[in-house]
């Protein structure tokens, strides 16, 4: 029974509180036990916190006793938090050595504080690499997160804790962010639903190092789950200055309305990705999906955007590393030596890229988002593959042996960054060696609801799997 | 029967239903006072005649069927030269770029044409915008219609001069830094710099995020009328908000009772003109009357770093003007805009990205500060209008002054809803403007406060005399 509450999803979860069938602290004891039992392989927390959980889940588990009085629809839900979101009373290191390792941990991010006040049960902080600079998930400060799918394999990055601990039931809810990718890439590669909300509709405090690239979005087993996050998280904070206006949406409106006369476009490439950069099986899985698409009732046409030869991988490198160039140097020297020593290569790339070519890229960033904007007029959905490749060996910076310095290996994440609009992945098929790949799903600004509503419908014919791993408990 | 010259669209839209006045005899004044008074003040660059008529006929007609496309439809609005519209030259003021016709409009002219309001001229800018008065190598000094020999501000100053001076009661002008703001309150007009993203915009802009399309009239509710086609959603601008269906002309009625109001006479240590300090203190002390409650308070955010932040994104962005033409043409610029962009190749990297850095910080403290306050008062510029042909005016100690506009370009920073409302004259006869803000997307909210302070204390404004 208790395994099978953590690998529950939540909104079956609080069914079962109300039904009494279940408790918020028989959830978080799952939950701690399947953290016990795989979390020396997969170490995918920075920090854990067992006894406040164990505290929120008894605060809780009264609530729902009282009958009716749940602060929101996932109250009593274990659920965990990247190490790069501040979270009230527990750590934030940014996954840095260089980050103070002594509090006051007196901060809450927007979401913390939404989670907290909605009744979630915090288990713990999940890893990232420093600052979540690359899209895998080490650090100097706890090693390796390895991906739940084989071990040896990275979990992608850098929210690679938070679907470490997902994939297995190491919590029923987790909450990455995404300035390049950081969502999706791991979701990809560990089969799970993750979204990259329209920018700023999930507030985020303190600015993060790379303004309006960063986004916070949910990582779930169900998409209903990811939508059930949103309807929490996705609520204003004066503290984020680009909060979108407050529209009080309900993400699961709708949410069963399936995607029949939608109008798709699917675009294998996305109008600048080199053919021979696509992993074959991924190609094969992501052509197979837009066909189910078609099945589904949607009018699935094969149509990629002129980017009218600017590359959003060079734009986007710009951004970053130009960021991260600052950010190192807010660090005092000592603390400096303490980075990954790939971050401080990036940086010192940003630092010697010119004041011009960053201008530039920030320009070319408009024109970019004003094409995908005008593509987007013309379909209610984008589909493509969400990476060229699945998961790779732990301990690389990047794929093809690259040093990290280079974020265009996630070519059709970093897009979406770029333009700000809502993109999800969701799990596709597997490639030859049974891991998983992903479908990336994107719509115009502000229609997180359309993604969610469709990757629903897409879900109901192809069932999310679990890893074997989770059910060897 | 009145001088239709002098009309605002709400009422010659009145005029229009019920018959007693045509938009071809409005096109047909405007045009008359066009041709007898912009050679004084240079406001407009480029007027259409045939087809302002042609449209003002086809306006007629669907008055007289009772089929309006909207309130505006026949109402003469002119147009920046900085935004697109078919078939004109987009000139940015400058001899340098090229003067081939568009061939599409900006996403607010199209809204303009959709609801039958009259595009008849472009107004004239500084080149690129880039400076807050109104003179260029194309086209030379623009004036106060208030007074020619002083600025009308800019750098929506042609747009400013023409509203004052009765050529078309309605215009668009550009805000990268204050430049709707400030020819507002220059030329005794409402002008708003709504929340970024609310009135979209296309192509991008040089000042990118800084950068807004705004409307500029007599009157808050002509600014509504605007702003309810303007707002509307064009997929070409990436930042343009989801459409809320806001009618702004319905939203800007009601009472602003018990709303909470914080006055910044100051934002930080700069010259402050003592009419400007005197008529916006006593502008602030009537919204006590209008029932808000009113405390004086310091801003919210250190103005040295703000200014330094700005003025980092204002110049390292017109560098770009370097790249788009051969240095072997660069004496053709604007000096002051050479000066400029190459001002903005000096900073470095770090300077570039520091600066957005403290725009966020920026933003976060204001965004606090509209969690507290329902509305920020403060003047919009810090001085009067000031002699033509000036970049700055005189300052203490007759040095130039600078920081003459330290009000206006926080707000482009930040991206909140903003505007301009005029609080009275100056001893001289100058208008002065009180500037009005809120929370992102309470634009309604901003005219509302401006729509009830006006009607509290009109501004009388004269028929500016037709110069010889």
């Amino acid at each position: 029974m208790t395994a099978d509450l953590a690998m529950m999803p939540a909104w079956q979860l609080v069914k079962l509180y109300k039904g009494r069938k279940a408790s918020p602290v028989e959830a978080t004891k799952a939950a701690i036990a399947r953290i016990e039992a795989f979390n020396p392989q997969l170490n995918a927390f920075q920090h854990l916190d067992p006894d406040g959980a164990l505290r929120a889940a008894r605060a809780s588990e009264k609530r729902w006793k009282k009958g009716g009085k749940r602060l929101s629809d996932i109250d009593g839900v274990p659920i965990t938090i990247k190490d790069m979101v501040m979270t009230k009373g527990l750590p934030t290191r940014m996954g840095s050595l260089a980050t103070d390792a002594e509090g006051p941990w007196t901060l809450d991010s927007p979401v913390g504080q939404h989670l907290r006040l909605a009744g979630t049960v915090l288990l713990g902080k999940t890893t990232s690499p420093e600052y979540g600079w690359k899209g895998v998930t080490d650090s100097a400060l706890f090693g390796a997160t390895h991906n739940p799918w084989k071990i040896g394999r990275t979990p992608g990055g850098s929210s690679g804790g938070g679907v470490a601990a997902e994939a297995v039931g190491m919590g029923n809810l987790a909450v990455g962010t995404d300035g390049a990718g950081s969502v999706r890439i791991p979701c990809s590669f560990t089969g799970l639903f993750g979204l990259k909300p329209t920018q700023a509709r999930v507030p985020l405090y303190p600015p993060s190092a790379q303004g309006t690239l960063s986004h916070v979005g949910p990582m779930t087993r169900t998409v209903r789950d990811a939508a059930m996050m949103m309807n929490v998280m996705a609520r204003p904070d004066p503290r984020d200055p680009y909060g979108r206006p407050d529209d009080e949406e309900d993400y699961l409106k709708g949410f069963e309305k399936g995607v029949k006369n939608l109008r798709i476009a699917y675009s294998p490439n996305l109008g600048f990705v080199e053919k021979e950069k696509i992993d074959r099986d991924v190609a094969q899985a992501v052509e197979n999906a837009a066909k189910v698409f078609r099945t589904l009732g949607a009018k699935v046409v094969e149509d990629s955007p002129d980017l009218m030869g600017l590359d959003p991988r060079r734009i986007l490198n710009a951004h970053w590393q130009s960021n991260v160039a600052v950010l190192v140097k807010t660090f005092a020297p000592e603390k400096r030596a303490l980075m990954d020593p790939g971050l401080l290569k990036a940086a010192e790339h940003g630092a010697n890229l010119g004041q011009e070519t960053v201008v530039t890229a920030i320009h070319q960033r408009q024109q970019v988002a004003a094409i995908m904007n005008a593509f987007m007029a013309k379909y209610d959905l984008l589909l493509t593959p969400t990476m060229p490749m699945t998961a790779f060996a732990v301990n690389e910076n990047a794929a093809w042996g690259g040093d990290g310095v280079d974020i265009g290996w996630t070519p059709f994440t970093l897009t979406f960054n770029l333009t700000r609009q809502p993109a999800a992945t969701i799990p596709c098929g597997l490639d030859r060696e049974g891991l998983p790949i992903g479908l990336q799903i994107v719509s115009g600004h502000a229609r997180d609801a359309l993604v969610l509503r469709a990757a629903a419908a897409y879900e109901r014919v192809r069932p999310i799997p679990a890893p074997p791993m989770a059910h060897q408990i | 029967m009145s001088d239709l010259t002098q009309l605002t669209a709400a009422e010659l839209s009145r005029l229009y239903r019920k018959g007693k006045a045509s938009p071809v005899e409005t096109m047909k004044a405007v045009l008359a006072r066009t041709g007898r008074i912009n050679s004084e003040i240079n406001a407009l660059c480029h007027v259409d005649i045939e087809p302002s008529l042609k449209a003002a006929r086809d306006s007629e007609r669907r008055w007289k069927k009772g089929k309006p496309l909207s309130p505006i439809d026949g109402v003469p609005v002119s147009i920046k030269e900085l935004v697109r519209v078919k078939g004109w030259p987009a000139s940015m003021g400058s001899k340098l770029t090229d003067k081939t016709p568009a061939d599409a409009d900006a996403p607010a002219v199209a809204r303009l044409r959709e609801a039958g309001a009259i595009v008849f001229a472009q107004s004239t800018s500084s080149e690129y915008g880039h400076k807050g008065v109104t003179d260029s190598p194309l086209h030379g000094i623009t004036r106060n219609p208030w007074n020619t020999e002083r600025t009308p501000g800019g750098s929506s100053g042609g747009a400013g001069a023409a509203v004052a001076a009765g050529l078309g009661p309605l215009a668009i002008g550009t805000d990268g830094g204050g430049s709707v703001r400030i020819p507002s309150s220059f030329n005794g007009l409402v002008g708003i710099k709504a929340t970024f993203g609310r009135v979209p915009a296309w192509p991008p802009s040089m000042t990118g995020e800084l950068s807004n399309t705004g409307p500029m009239c007599r009157t808050a509710l002509d600014c509504a009328l605007m702003l309810n086609a303007i707002s509307q959603t064009d997929p070409r601008d990436a930042y343009a908000l989801p459409v809320d269906d806001t009618n702004y002309a319905k939203a800007i009625d009601g009472k602003l009772k018990k709303l909470k109001v914080g006055f910044v006479l100051r934002f930080g240590d700069h010259p402050l003109d003592i009419e400007v300090a005197a008529l916006v203190t006593k502008a602030a002390k009537q919204f006590e009357k209008l029932g808000c409650k009113v405390e004086e308070v310091a801003a919210p955010f250190s103005y040295a770093d703000a200014g330094r932040a700005f003025v980092i994104h204002w110049l390292s962005s017109l560098q770009r003007v370097l790249q788009l033409f051969p240095e072997s043409r660069h004496n053709e610029f604007d000096p002051n805009l050479l000066a400029s962009a190459k001002a903005g190749l000096r900073y470095s990297l770090q300077d570039v990205i520091n600066a957005h850095v403290t725009r966020r910080e920026l933003a976060i403290a204001w965004n606090l500060f509209f969690d507290k306050y329902d509305l920020l008062l403060s003047p919009t510029v810090a001085v009067q209008p000031f002699e033509v042909g000036k970049n700055l005016p005189d300052g203490p100690e007759g040095k130039a002054n600078a920081l003459w506009s330290p009000y206006t370009s926080q707000f482009n920073l930040s991206r909140h809803p903003v505007a301009s409302v005029p609080c009275g004259l100056s001893r001289q006869g100058l208008p002065i403007g009180l500037q009005i803000a809120a929370g992102h997307y309470k634009d309604a909210l901003v005219l509302r406060a401006a729509a009830r302070y006006a009607e509290a204390n009109p501004l009388k404004f004269p028929v500016l005399p037709e110069i010889k």
